[in-house]
């Protein structure tokens, strides 16, 4: 929950703007004070974020250009045959073709059950319970819930013993070894732990919502749907649209999870294209050929949050 | 009215159900954590416990097979130190930005907050190769740093926006008076951020605690390492591990962050809906 | 007020305090990758103690073990002592001028009579000796005696004998061979084998580049290992208890190093009574016999080689009163000639490669580049899992791709 938020609203800028035409000398010593005192207050959390964040991710695209040797470091200059090395890899097509899975899934799957069940348990007599049990998965952490979840799926787990009582023992499953089922089983494991959170957030945008248009429109006899879809959805677009940014960042970058219960996988490495990263640059020590990964998660990021953005200011310039 | 209320019947039943079926996986945790191992290995998965004379010796064992003891100690102190230096040094930094004039604000909001926008795959390769040059690697100073960094963005950007909300005429009477940035910081806009200071500890806490990549990349080492890599090595390393062992250190391992959000529900609350509304 | 603020500043410090400590510890550290050692290594480090020779093992996760050491070796700081292997493993740290020689260590103690030159031999890369051993490890099949009993079989000669007494156990219900592609490395064991079995000049011509994986013998290869499958003579890849599995007898006979007889004496075995080992027969008849060996050594890297606690530790580790008690702790060959064989079935192994001047032949592990062994064991992996001739067409594809894209930058 760390990053992945929105792009911020710009600052007011009334302040900046009150700006006087001419200054005296005095005003002059102040405005420098002030620009010294802002500095210093800033300088921690700068220092922080140019040395650990900014400064990785320049040499991190750097060292994507070159080329790796397994013992001596990066030597030379490749130009994009690291990216090119990603299209030739079987691997890495699965890897990204998985992660397109996981983030239509993680996307699809937890807004809409989450989207249905905020509106479902709105006012509900149960409400707070309910919503406890939803909520509760996102509070263990994702490494313990890849341990549960792992066993659930193992070969005398919960998910075949269960098939086998109820007389299908024949689709009983080496579930997390199988091109077939591993990501699927994964995503049911993450829909599970993921759902109440975004359940949570659309409930915070729903409670947020002016009242007066929707009793309006029951004043009018607009049934329960024509309020929730022509009412309703428009208004809490915004915080639908945030929820889904950063379900779809999530989903796509989800390690944890998978690594707990997909490092059995015959080829992790096919897995996702984030285990693709780990496990290419950690395992293999293919350091050049990881950092272009993790570029090209770095682009897909930036695209998809540049897209909310701009999905954003329309949909509040069409509610405005 | 009558067609609505059938509908809404069959909908709450639907939720219902949905409700049991999300509760399976965790009875099937309490249930394995009540088992020997010889009673989880002869029954099926999803029987009850005989009884709960298992529990405490496998809380023992997993305890101490995982040498969780050493990986808590680790992880609070990460998720301390980590979490609340960084909303600190975002306390400070989103003073300067909201309360300051000076040029470029957005300039430089914009540098602290970059360190958002990039998935964390693309800091994990330049951090090890960087530590493993000056000596950071598998220490606990390393991982921290790396932690109290990555919380730093997004709290700056809601206690910028937080602060701006705080009337001026506050600090304008306090300057007016000739006191220090500083004292305007610790004496009016800090107390005046409580609420939203505790929100963000305890949303970047609990991700420090639930992070699992930085850990096994910086340290792996049992005296640096997290509660969450403890985790996940006994889980992996299968020689002398029982299903119903690791899932016991999974509970265990849990219990803090779920305590934490039970006593402090109201403050996570706020915290989760900064992230939508920020 | 002011009071929180003091308890919150000590309790600040006191965690800091507590954080400090982890920066400070100095000293020796061996490094290795061998979880399942670590509690025998502890009672070495004990032991170790006691004769003036400190040590704290250092286990490290064994997917990240090769770019934690790479890592260092690039930064020009690699650990002073770590496990290592043999083959082009060795010779890759070598080249990558990353360890010490220790030609003169090995000197004193072979002429003492404290070494073989063998041992010394399988860790000599361009004419220097680079590392102590931890372990020498023979390749042989271990078999579970009271199941070859009930199924009245005997210890198999050739390759004929061994598929007869194969399709005998199974028809008594006993899966024949365990095997499992637990913590992703075991992949390549059965494919190694199977081709020293057929084509051994093949497997070195295919270690060195000049065969593909798409070539006849190892399409041969893949042939008779699906066969074996499709047979039933293995037990299912996806279980991750190999150890136990043998030790609870879910299959008669166990194609390991005999490193892990150590894990199924502790899983309750008792060697020689319970379980003991054969060298698997050759599939071609006109063979010598040959076994797979693996060398484990403990590296000293430059740095280290500067440091006398470090170096008296290495000159220590090749002593007898070393070699004794690592090899009782851990129940390993530890390749010392004066150090009786630490079980029965490491000493009738041993025997049996003596008596039948088995050829030793280096593991695919150190004998392959790693570049091309990590991803090949993973298609191996992926065919254990399913066994059938398309994916084990989409292997051997696979892995020549890797493999022709390796030799052709490093010829």
């Amino acid at each position: 929950m760390s990053g992945i938020p929105a792009l911020p609203a710009l600052p007011p800028r009334g302040a900046a703007a009150r700006r006087p035409v001419r200054l005296t000398a005095e005003e002059r010593a102040v405005r420098r004070r002030d620009y010294f005192s802002a500095i210093l207050f800033m300088a921690p959390a700068l220092l922080l974020v140019s040395i650990f964040l900014l400064a990785p991710v320049v040499y991190n695209i750097l060292i994507s250009f070159t080329g790796w040797s397994h013992f001596k470091g990066f030597n030379r200059f490749v130009g994009l045959a690291n990216y090119r090395h990603a299209i030739n890899n079987p691997d890495f097509s699965a890897a990204a073709s998985n992660t397109v899975v996981w983030v239509i899934a993680s996307l699809v799957l937890p807004v809409l059950i989450g989207l249905g069940l905020a509106v479902l348990l709105r006012g509900l007599k149960g409400e707070e319970f309910l919503k406890t049990i939803f909520f509760l998965p996102r509070l263990v952490a994702p490494t313990a819930i890849g341990a549960i979840w792992y066993y659930v799926y193992a070969d005398n787990g919960v998910v075949n013993t269960i098939l086998k009582q109820v007389g299908a023992g024949r689709f009983a499953e080496s579930w997390l070894y199988q091109a077939s089922t591993a990501t699927p089983a994964m995503i049911i494991a993450y829909v599970w732990q993921t759902t109440g959170l975004v359940m949570v957030l659309l409930l915070l945008g729903l409670a947020a919502l002016p009242r007066d248009p929707i009793e309006a429109a029951t004043v009018e006899g607009a049934s329960r749907w024509q309020i929730f879809r022509h009412i309703v959805l428009p208004m809490l677009m915004p915080t639908v649209l945030v929820v889904t940014t950063i379900s779809i960042i999530a989903g796509f970058t989800t390690f944890d999870l998978v690594w707990v219960m997909g490092r059995d996988y015959p080829n992790p490495s096919s897995l996702t294209l984030a285990i693709h990263q780990y496990w290419e640059s950690f395992r293999s020590g293919h350091w050049a050929y990881g950092a272009a990964i993790a570029v090209l998660l770095g682009g897909i990021a930036l695209i998809v949050t540049l897209l909310q953005v701009i999905l954003q200011q329309r949909v509040e310039s069409r509610i405005r | 009215m009558s067609v609505a209320g059938s509908s809404r019947r069959f909908a709450l039943a639907g939720a219902a159900t949905l409700a049991v079926l999300w509760l399976v996986p965790f009875y099937y945790a309490v249930s394995t954590i009540c088992k020997s191992t010889a009673q989880y290995l002869s029954g099926t998965p999803l029987s009850l416990p005989p009884s709960l004379s298992s529990l405490p010796g496998n809380i023992e064992a997993a305890w101490a097979q995982t040498q969780m003891g050493q990986g808590m100690l680790n992880s609070l102190g990460y998720g301390v130190l980590g979490a609340g230096g960084a909303v600190l040094a975002a306390a400070s930094a989103a003073y300067a930005l909201a309360r300051i004039v000076f040029p470029a604000r957005t300039t430089w909001f914009m540098v602290i907050f970059a360190g958002t926008v990039f998935p964390f795959q693309i800091y994990l390769i330049p951090l090890f190769q960087g530590y493993a040059r000056f000596g950071l690697l598998n220490t606990r100073l390393g991982l921290l740093m790396a932690y109290m960094a990555i919380c730093v963005p997004f709290p700056t950007l809601v206690l910028r926006n937080h602060m701006g909300q705080i009337p001026r005429d506050l600090d304008e009477a306090a300057r007016m008076d000739g006191c220090s940035h500083f004292r305007i910081f610790r004496s009016i806009i800090l107390p005046n951020s409580t609420g939203p200071l505790i929100a963000l500890f305890l949303l970047q806490f609990t991700w420090i605690w639930n992070d699992l990549i930085f850990s096994m990349v910086l340290t792996t080492e049992t005296a640096q390492r997290s509660v969450m890599n403890a985790l996940m090595v006994f889980q992996g390393n299968y020689a002398g591990t029982t299903p119903n062992l690791v899932i016991t250190a999974s509970v265990l391992a849990s219990l803090p962050t779920v305590a934490v959000f039970l006593l402090l529900r109201r403050y996570f609350m706020q915290g989760l809906s900064l992230s939508v509304h920020a | 007020m002011k009071r929180r603020d003091v308890l919150a500043a000590f309790a600040a410090a006191a965690l800091a305090g507590q954080f400090r400590q982890g920066l400070a510890a100095t000293d020796l550290k061996l490094y290795h990758d061998k979880y399942f050692w670590q509690d025998f290594l502890k009672k070495m480090a004990t032991f170790a103690a006691s004769k003036g020779h400190p040590f704290t093992p250092t286990p490290y996760a064994t997917d990240q073990y090769q770019a934690f050491i790479a890592s260092g070796v690039q930064a020009g700081s690699p650990p002073d002592m770590f496990s290592w292997w043999n083959g082009t493993k060795l010779a890759e740290l070598v080249e990558a001028n990353a360890l010490a020689p220790l030609d003169d260590v090995w000197h004193e103690a072979i002429s003492s009579g404290e070494a073989e030159q063998s041992v010394a031999d399988l860790l000599t890369v361009d004419g220097h000796v680079y590392g102590v051993p931890l372990t020498v490890n023979y390749w042989g099949v271990a078999y579970n005696k009271a199941l070859f009993a009930k199924a009245g079989v005997t210890v198999p000669t050739s390759w004929d004998e061994l598929m007869t007494i194969s399709a005998k156990l199974k028809a008594s219900g006993i899966t024949p061979f365990n095997a499992t592609i637990q913590d992703g490395w075991r992949g390549f064991i059965w494919f190694e084998e199977l081709l020293i079995r057929t084509d051994p000049d093949a497997y070195a011509q295919l270690n060195a580049g000049k065969i593909g994986y798409t070539s006849a013998p190892v399409k041969r290869v893949f042939a008779l290992w699906g066969e074996l499958y499709q047979r039933g003579f293995f037990t299912p890849a996806t279980s991750n208890e190999e150890f136990l599995d043998f030790a609870r007898g879910k299959a008669a006979m166990y194609l390991i190093g005999d490193w892990a007889y150590a894990n199924l004496m502790q899983d309750g075995l008792q060697p020689g009574k319970d379980f003991d080992a054969f060298i698997m027969p050759n599939v071609e008849k006109s063979l010598q016999p040959s076994i797979i060996i693996e060398a484990s050594p403990l590296v000293i890297s430059r740095a280290g080689a500067k440091k006398d606690d470090v170096m008296s530790f290495a000159r220590w580790w090749m002593t007898p009163e070393a070699g004794v008690a690592w090899g009782q702790y851990a129940s390993l060959n530890t390749g010392d000639p004066k150090v009786p064989k630490p079980n029965p079935v490491v000493a009738s192994l041993t025997n049996a490669v003596t008596a039948t001047h088995a050829k030793l032949i280096t593991r695919y592990w150190e004998a392959s580049p790693s570049d091309i062994v990590l991803p090949a064991v993973e298609q191996f992996n992926k065919f254990m899992v399913n066994p059938t001739p398309a994916v084990a067409e989409q292997c051997m594809n696979s892995i020549e791709h890797t493999a022709k894209d390796y030799w052709a930058n490093n010829k």
